[in-house]
């Protein structure tokens, strides 16, 4: 059993009674449940509760935790009143460090509910996104298998390779500059069905950008934003970017509340990272005979040339994974580590890896055969023995005996999920996130003891540190800096903003400083207000909030008199108090209303204000993202996005200009 | 608009572009470490770096054109120094490199000694993998992909000059890889982005500008009141070099 560590610390024999509280029975105590199921032994009783009896017991036996709402105990689960807090205060603080950002609303929404529940409800991350869901439903792509991907939206070299075996192009005379050649291969593509990668980017990411904003489930974009930071794979490596897609899908999303060995193991196995660190290629010295029954056939997995050992994936899980880079290892153990995930690859696809050979071996021999021989393939992953060290290894002290096979690579991904450094590293690094950037060590001790005790709980980690009072304390209050998606979509998100070009955010935020999936280092975008906040990145970050709320951010609507139950501010002043209010709930703004002020206060200033917006030519940027993707022969100029599209001579009244203004303070830059 | 070479000349702003030809991290390295002395950059002088993500043959930019095995290799690509009427011919350098002619201004400067070349410079990470090689060039550690900074920030931070905003700037959109790490650096795609704005609207610009100044005056992070402070130097900056 875990320790409940939320609501009322009761004892097993108590739950059950608390369940039957949850379930509307009333029982006053475990002594009543004895009564009614041992001694009055009534039937009527025993078939009217009998069914609410069997869930109490299997909550109780099988659950990983139970959740008991004790609604007048609320107070000593989280403790914010201690550090000072109003409830109030406390539900911004919480939708601050766990959402993208509070909606208008939104912390009467959390105070009604109860914070605790509010909590437990973002863990579980269950409610229904019927809206979100039906604008994600256009977004084919996403649902694919990284086959069907692979297939679907082939790399530009591909496409040119197989126009040339089908001779729509001769392959001495490309001339991937010309207009005709590039309409001869766009329309090779629609014909046979294919599409360009550049789609399939922009479907990642919008949905980014739309499960950021308007997912019901906030804390699940939140830490699938954390985990895969953590776990960082980047669309500037070209042969890991088409699985980027997937690899958030299914080896991040589904555990970012679960244990830690299980997202380790994902992200291990995933093609995304074993293309991005290499390790689909490492190949071991001491690797097996392949059997005659794989010598006779194909043999696709025979690496083609001795590729040798690749430390790359070995020393980061390592040093960026796990252990973290004082974690006690030596590079004697990142070789030998190595050596154990010999073998371990991504099942061929497409173009990668001899795809036709190793399904003209699975036809030959069946996946029983495959199985047979050693190889373990699940999904999109494959364990090769042919290329797999069968040496005998030792990590950090510990032996794996020879001939250890793909299960002594789970075993040391088990090992190092388990590691004291790892509980040290992660609780850490989840603490600089959500508590500030440099978190109180008693606070990071219970949370390591938290990940220690619990197999590494995620979902536990994060109960115990909400549940200490330094979260709540004043150092952790505001303390953390937006990042630029954060800052992004939290602007949307409090102005209730309707997104129908959620690119658009997307490349605001690469503006500021941050290209989400494009981060080229396996550690991650840094975590740290110094990183985000410089001279270039803060103009900007003022430019994006006159920009959103003055109505020129192409397909981003907002209807900011609606914010005020379409109210009209009597002046500048109070239209300035009002809305720094909606948009900043809960803060002491005393100080940015000082000195928003005297601006306000400027002798004709409407009148200045609409005279400038009179005169408002027809806009013609050209902001193009060079999106870098190099390494095409069928370059294409990126899609011209920004201002150009849209004419849109904005929205010049003072409201709008107030609002910019309060997006663009420094207090908004905060959460 | 402001072309980029209106940029750097104008007076006062050390810049460091991006990338560079070829891999030459440790010799600029060693070229800081030997200069410091002289405080070479005290002149405010610039180091531009462009790197060419596509790469470039560098082979046929300034051959080696008396070496035998080039010739075997390339029996079809391969260009003499030789005079030739009908064909075209390298510009003999030294009478053992020549300069492709496509190149024939860089001869000029080559010959002024405004210009030299380090030829045949490259990673000691012999992968395969065009995208590895780049980032092994740009962090400047080849066989260690978690090192967190790049090269041109660390240098940045060794180049001792003045903190500015535009201490080390890169033309792109994004930061690119060498610069990341705890150096400031600034990633600009078009110096018309560094001023507040608001398009069509230029006396809205104005006093938000004014308002935002006052309000990142006032604040009370440290680090959100410096930079503003930073930023607006800068704009003001800019508005004054008239580039």
């Amino acid at each position: 059993m875990r320790h409940l560590r939320l609501g009322c610390p009761v004892e097993k024999s108590a739950q059950i009674a608390l369940v039957f509280k949850y379930l509307n029975i009333k029982l006053c105590s475990e002594l009543n449940v004895i009564t009614i199921l041992n001694i009055r032994n009534v039937m009527k009783a025993a078939i009217k509760y009998s069914f609410y009896l069997l869930i109490a017991v299997v909550l109780t036996i099988s659950s990983a935790f139970i959740f008991v709402p004790c609604q007048d105990r609320q107070t000593s689960a989280f403790p914010y009143k201690k550090a000072g807090l109003t409830q109030r205060q406390a539900a911004a603080h919480l939708l601050n460090r766990f959402t993208y950002g509070a909606t208008p609303g939104e912390v009467d929404k959390v105070v009604k509910m109860g914070l605790e529940k509010w909590f437990m409800q973002q863990l579980d991350g269950n409610l229904p996104d019927d809206s979100l869901n039906t604008i994600l439903n256009k977004y084919d792509a996403l649902k694919l298998s990284n086959k069907k991907i692979v297939a679907q939206y082939p790399k530009n070299p591909v496409v040119l390779r197989m126009a040339v075996r089908d001779g729509v192009v001769d392959k001495d005379s490309v001339k991937t500059d010309r207009k005709e050649y590039k309409d001869l291969l766009a329309n090779y593509m629609q014909q046979h069905g294919l599409k360009p990668e550049q789609e399939l980017l922009r479907q990642l990411y919008n949905q980014k950008v739309l499960r950021a904003a308007y997912s019901n489930n906030q804390l699940q974009e939140v830490l699938t934003d954390f985990w895969f930071n953590h776990f960082n794979v980047s669309l500037t490596k070209n042969q890991s970017a088409q699985f980027i897609a997937n690899y958030e899908r299914d080896a991040i999303r589904p555990n970012v509340t679960g244990n830690f060995d299980a997202l380790l193991l994902a992200t291990a196995k995933s093609p995304a990272m074993l293309y991005f660190l290499d390790n689909f290629s490492s190949t071991g010295t001491n690797v097996q005979r392949p059997r005659a029954l794989i010598r006779n056939a194909a043999n696709p997995l025979q690496a083609k040339k001795a590729n040798g050992l690749n430390e790359n994936y070995a020393r980061e899980v390592m040093e960026l994974h796990t252990l973290g880079v004082d974690g006690g290892y030596t590079q004697q153990d990142v070789t030998q580590a190595a050596k154990i995930l010999t073998g371990w690859t991504a099942y061929p696809m497409g173009v990668y890896g001899n795809a036709d050979a190793i399904e003209k071996l699975v036809d030959n021999i069946g996946e029983s055969g495959l199985k047979q021989c050693g190889f373990v393939h699940e999904g999109d992953f494959l364990f090769t023995p042919n290329r797999h060290d069968n040496d005998e290894k030792i990590v950090l002290g510990r032996k794996f005996e020879e001939g250890g096979g793909y299960q002594e690579g789970v075993d040391l991904l088990e090992m190092l999920a388990h590691h004291p450094s790892t509980a040290k590293f992660i609780t850490r690094k989840i603490g600089i996130r959500f508590v500030n950037d440099n978190p109180p060590q008693s606070l990071l001790d219970k949370m390591a003891k938290t990940f220690n005790q619990t197999n590494g709980s995620i979902r536990d980690v994060l109960i115990t540190m909400v549940s200490s009072p330094e979260f709540w304390s004043v150092k952790a209050l505001r303390e953390k800096t937006k990042s630029p998606f954060e800052l992004v979509i939290s602007s949307a998100r409090a102005l209730n903003a309707r997104i129908d070009q959620p690119i658009q955010l997307y490349n605001w935020a690469n503006k500021i400083g941050q290209r989400m999936y494009a981060y080229q280092a396996p550690t991650g975008f840094p975590d740290r207000a110094q990183y985000w906040i410089n001279s270039g990145a803060l103009l900007n970050r003022m430019n994006f909030g006159l920009a959103l709320a003055t109505g020129r951010v192409p397909g981003v609507r907002v209807d900011l008199a609606a914010l005020n139950n379409n109210h009209e501010p009597e002046s500048p002043q109070a239209a300035l108090a009002t809305y720094s209010k909606l948009l900043m709930p809960e803060r002491n703004l005393t100080q940015t209303i000082k000195q928003l002020l005297p601006m306000l206060n400027e002798k004709d200033l409407a009148s200045k204000v609409e005279t400038a917006a009179s005169k408002v030519p027809q806009i013609n940027t050209n902001e193009e993202m060079a999106m870098e993707m190099s390494g095409g022969v069928l370059k294409k100029k990126p899609n011209k996005i920004g201002l150009a599209q849209s004419n849109v001579n904005g929205n010049n009244t003072m409201l709008a200009q107030v609002v910019g203004v309060i997006l663009g303070s420094p207090e908004f830059q905060r959460k | 608009m402001v072309s980029r070479r209106g940029f750097i000349k104008s007076g006062g702003l050390a810049l460091l572009g991006i990338g560079l030809m070829g891999g030459i991290p440790a010799f600029l390295a060693e070229a800081v470490a030997s200069e410091k002395n002289r405080s070479l950059y005290s002149k405010k002088k610039v180091m531009v770096c462009i790197f060419q993500r596509g790469a470039m043959d560098g082979l046929m930019a300034v051959t080696p054109f008396t070496d035998d095995y080039l010739k075997a290799a390339r029996p079809t690509l391969f260009m003499s120094a030789a005079k030739n009427q009908n064909v075209s011919s390298l510009i003999d350098l030294d009478g053992r490199f020549g300069l492709h002619p496509a190149m024939a201004p860089f001869a000029e400067l080559y010959n002024q000694k405004q210009l030299a070349i380090v030829h045949g410079i490259g990673s000691p990470n012999s992968t395969r993998s065009h995208f590895d090689a780049q980032d092994y060039m740009e962090s400047g550690t080849p066989f260690n992909k978690g090192t967190a900074s790049g090269w041109l920030n660390r240098a940045a931070g060794l180049l001792g000059h003045d903190v500015t905003p535009f201490q080390a700037v890169s033309l792109t959109s994004s930061l690119p890889r060498s610069f990341y790490g705890d150096n400031p650096t600034l990633a600009v795609s078009s110096l018309q982005d560094f001023a507040i704005q608001m398009r069509g609207n230029p006396g809205g610009a104005n006093m938000a500008a004014k308002s935002f100044e006052d309000l990142y005056q006032q604040t009370s992070s440290s680090l959100l009141k410096q930079t503003g402070k930073e930023s607006f130097e800068a704009v003001k900056m800019l508005q004054k070099t008239d580039i």
